[in-house]
């Protein structure tokens, strides 16, 4: 078998791939276990040379890639399909941070970097990454350009995209492609890095970035709104926002239901209110105002929300705690059998409707489905997760599930929203973007796939 | 009975802390300062006395620079009724003369009970309680996790001591000392924090006060503790072993 590979392997070193079986399967599966293919060997390069040759290799002998980062992708994007000959190019080991400049506030790091990482060596120089997600300490860089990753503080900063200034890979044919400028304007033809941004691994493997870098401070202050119905939560964001602006770097939204899931499941804090949402609201002190917790008050007295039912956190200690009860709703729907998860955006202004209208065709469907209902509300993006009591078997199930995502997926279009805001579509929801996404739409995707990947050789079967 | 509650701006508990390069003392600059948690544990024990009916006055003290008022103001906004602050110009304070100021505010206030935390997580002392009491010949209960006013108005004071609890009963005037598991503090509610915009707050500025506040204690060199490697928290003994095979190097 390793026959195959040999005169490849013998320009690399010998740390630079495996053919052990444990270790190879390893690799083989997603996060949540949904995903389980196959692969006879996978390669940790070192170093761009060594990323060509593989690539290189493959690209004359048709074997297909699946690039690899810290594979805590939820779409089944960064493993390999079953008995398709894939083999995986894991990036974990081209981690160098090239440069960090503190003049101009960027940071040039390689792709296998973990995020976490990065944040720690930025930590001294009171700097720190546009992102920021529940995977921190296991994605690297590389997989988070590639699914143009969201996370906590796009509200502030933007997504992924907004904060790249270049980018380097290597091409499906083992072409160097180098657009690694620092700059921030560059205005010069078509911005091809832009397509790499959110590729998913089938259009290159990007091998480092530049990005812009923002100042870090650790003066902030959580606060919790509880609130009757989604109408006060569209009036309680718009005050926000109107008011605090700059200093919001997260506004996130839980329903009753998800709330309550994780007290009865993991034992998570009780609040002293109850109500059908909640808002959590995180304030960041940018400019070093001296009393920061004053400032706020002194706001909410021009806000005249006088008798809503919110808390404040006095001390990091409680800012954590709030966190913690947001945090733990994924978690304690992880332990639930027949989730049914989405990851869904929709205009502000829709999403009263859409939660109404869908939760309504749901239960008709079936009276015992629940909604677990959180997300990143600043993005206008909703986890809009299903669940049902009900013992189902695997057809049963399987025929539920497909149920469910129809409706959901109907009224997300109706909506005018996006089937997928921030995890992409990997294997999970490639189907439903043929359905969702208009003909003429997939037929320049394809097109643009094809220039850069004739041999669709860099991850095949994924996103389209 | 009417309530004094100490309260200190700290670097807050979860801040890391850093060292200043010339080794003087520790970074402030852009920190995230809070109250000093058994402090705020006071605050919680007065509130809930006052809600017993026990209390019918609590009055917040803070010693400090400018500042400290949001720290007052927090207190106010959990359930005090005013505030005083004792402005410094943010210089170091010693324990005894901590304790000087407060008796001043004492006497002027002639509260029954002083209620503070047992020790600040600045600076560690444990001692401005005790010192308070030997400076106002009052009893004093030290450590306290649980306190029971009786009709006769003295106090049962419950207290952990090495290996255990003790419960001692104390007169007014007197002062107590928190410990961690004496109450879970409220969090600060929107009314409250309304209602607390309206509260007093007296200033008073320390050279107003005549007591001498030189210092006795001479800071020579804060350093920080040796640093230790970073280790890596892996999930599960697959990826352990995928590790030291193919970053460690060692297997
Ligand atoms: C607990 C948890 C919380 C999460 N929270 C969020 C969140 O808030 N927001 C969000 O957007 N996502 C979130 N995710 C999803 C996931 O973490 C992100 O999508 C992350 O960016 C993936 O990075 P990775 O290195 O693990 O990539 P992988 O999972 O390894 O790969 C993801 C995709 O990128 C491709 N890829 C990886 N590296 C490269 C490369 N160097 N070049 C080309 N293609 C590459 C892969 O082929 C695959 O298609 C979360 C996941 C978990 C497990």
């Amino acid at each position: 078998m390793t026959n195959k590979y040999n005169s490849l392997l013998k320009t690399l070193k010998k740390t630079e791939y495996s053919l052990d079986k444990s270790i190879v399967n390893n690799h083989c599966v997603d996060w949540r276990g949904n995903y389980r293919g196959s692969s006879e060997i996978i390669f940790f390069p070192k170093s761009l040379t060594s990323i060509q040759k593989i690539v290189k290799f493959c690209f004359k002998k048709n074997i297909p890639i699946v690039p690899q980062g810290g594979n805590t992708g939820l779409v089944g994007g960064s493993v390999p399909r079953f008995n398709k000959g894939e083999i995986i190019i894991n990036l974990c080991k081209l981690n160098n941070i090239r440069e960090i400049d503190i003049v101009s506030n960027t940071i040039t790091v390689e792709s296998g970097c973990i995020l976490q990482n990065v944040n720690d060596r930025l930590e001294p120089h009171n700097l720190q990454m546009p992102i920021s997600l529940g995977s921190k300490g296991s994605c690297q860089i590389g997989g988070n350009i590639a699914t143009n990753a969201g996370g906590l503080n796009v509200i502030k900063f933007g997504s992924i995209r907004n904060n790249i200034l270049g980018i380097e890979a290597i091409l499906p044919n083992g072409e160097f492609y180098d657009d690694l400028k620092t700059v921030k304007k560059n205005n010069t033809g078509f911005d091809i890095k832009q397509l790499l941004i959110g590729s998913e691994g089938t259009l290159g493997i990007i091998t480092a970035a530049t990005f812009q870098i923002h100042k870090k401070t650790n003066d902030r202050v959580v606060i919790i709104i509880c609130l009757k119905s989604f109408n006060h939560v569209l009036n309680i964001y718009q005050k926000f926002i109107s008011s605090f602006g700059e200093f919001i770097t997260a506004f996130e939204l839980m329903n009753e239901f998800s709330m309550n899931l994780a007290q009865k499941l993991i034992g998570s804090m009780k609040l002293p209110f109850t109500g059908n949402y909640y808002c959590l609201v995180e304030l960041t002190n940018f400019i070093d105002i001296e009393n920061f917790s004053n400032f706020i008050y002194s706001k909410f007295e021009k806000l005249q929300i006088d008798n809503m039912q919110l808390i404040v956190a006095k001390s990091e200690n409680e800012n954590k705690n709030f966190w913690q009860i947001r945090e733990e709703i994924p978690l304690a729907e992880k332990l639930l059998e027949n989730v049914i998860q989405h990851d869904v955006s929709l205009p502000l202004n829709n999403i009263e409707n859409f939660i109404f209208e869908s939760s309504k065709a749901l239960k008709k469907f079936n009276p015992n489905i629940s909604i677990i209902n959180f997300g990143h509300l600043g993005d206008n993006n909703l986890h809009f997760n299903v669940c049902i009591d009900d013992k189902l078997n695997k057809k049963n199930y399987s025929n539920f599930k497909k149920k469910v995502n129809e409706i959901i997926f109907s009224f997300v279009n109706k909506f005018n929203g996006s089937i997928s805001a921030e995890h992409g579509i990997g294997q999970l929801r490639k189907d439903e973007l043929k359905r969702y996404k208009s003909a003429e739409e997939i037929k320049r995707m394809k097109k643009i796939k094809k220039i850069f990947d004739p041999k669709n050789i860099m991850n095949p079967g994924k996103v389209i | 009975m009417k309530a004094l509650v100490c309260v200190k701006r700290v670097i807050d508990y979860n801040v890391k802390i850093r060292v200043k390069t010339d080794k003087s003392g520790v970074e402030t600059e852009n920190v995230k300062m809070s109250m000093n948690p058994f402090d705020e544990i006071a605050v919680e024990e007065a509130v809930k006395l006052k809600e017993k009916g026990v209390i019918d006055e609590i009055i917040v003290l803070s010693i400090g620079a400018e500042t400290s008022q949001e720290t007052i103001r927090t207190g106010l906004a959990m359930g005090g009724d005013r505030g005083v602050l004792v402005k410094t110009n943010g210089q170091e304070i010693d324990p005894l003369n901590v304790g000087k100021i407060i008796k001043y505010i004492f006497d002027k206030e002639s509260p029954d009970m002083v209620i503070l935390g047992k020790q600040a997580i600045d600076d560690d002392c444990n001692q401005t309680g005790q010192i308070l009491s030997s400076l106002l010949d009052c009893h004093q209960a030290t450590f306290a996790s649980k306190v029971e006013v009786n009709d006769d108005k003295t106090i049962n004071v419950t207290r952990e001591v090495d290996g255990g609890l003790e419960t001692i009963k104390i007169s007014i005037p007197c002062v107590i000392t928190t410990d961690l598991r004496l109450n879970e503090p409220r969090y600060a509610s929107l009314p409250n924090i309304m209602k607390a915009k309206q509260k007093k707050i007296d200033i008073l500025d320390i050279n107003d006060l005549n007591i001498d506040i030189k210092r006795r204690v001479e800071t020579i060199e804060v350093s920080e503790p040796p640093e230790r490697k970073p280790g890596v928290i892996v999930n599960d003994v697959d990826s352990l072993i995928d590790k030291l095979k193919n970053e460690a190097n060692v297997i």
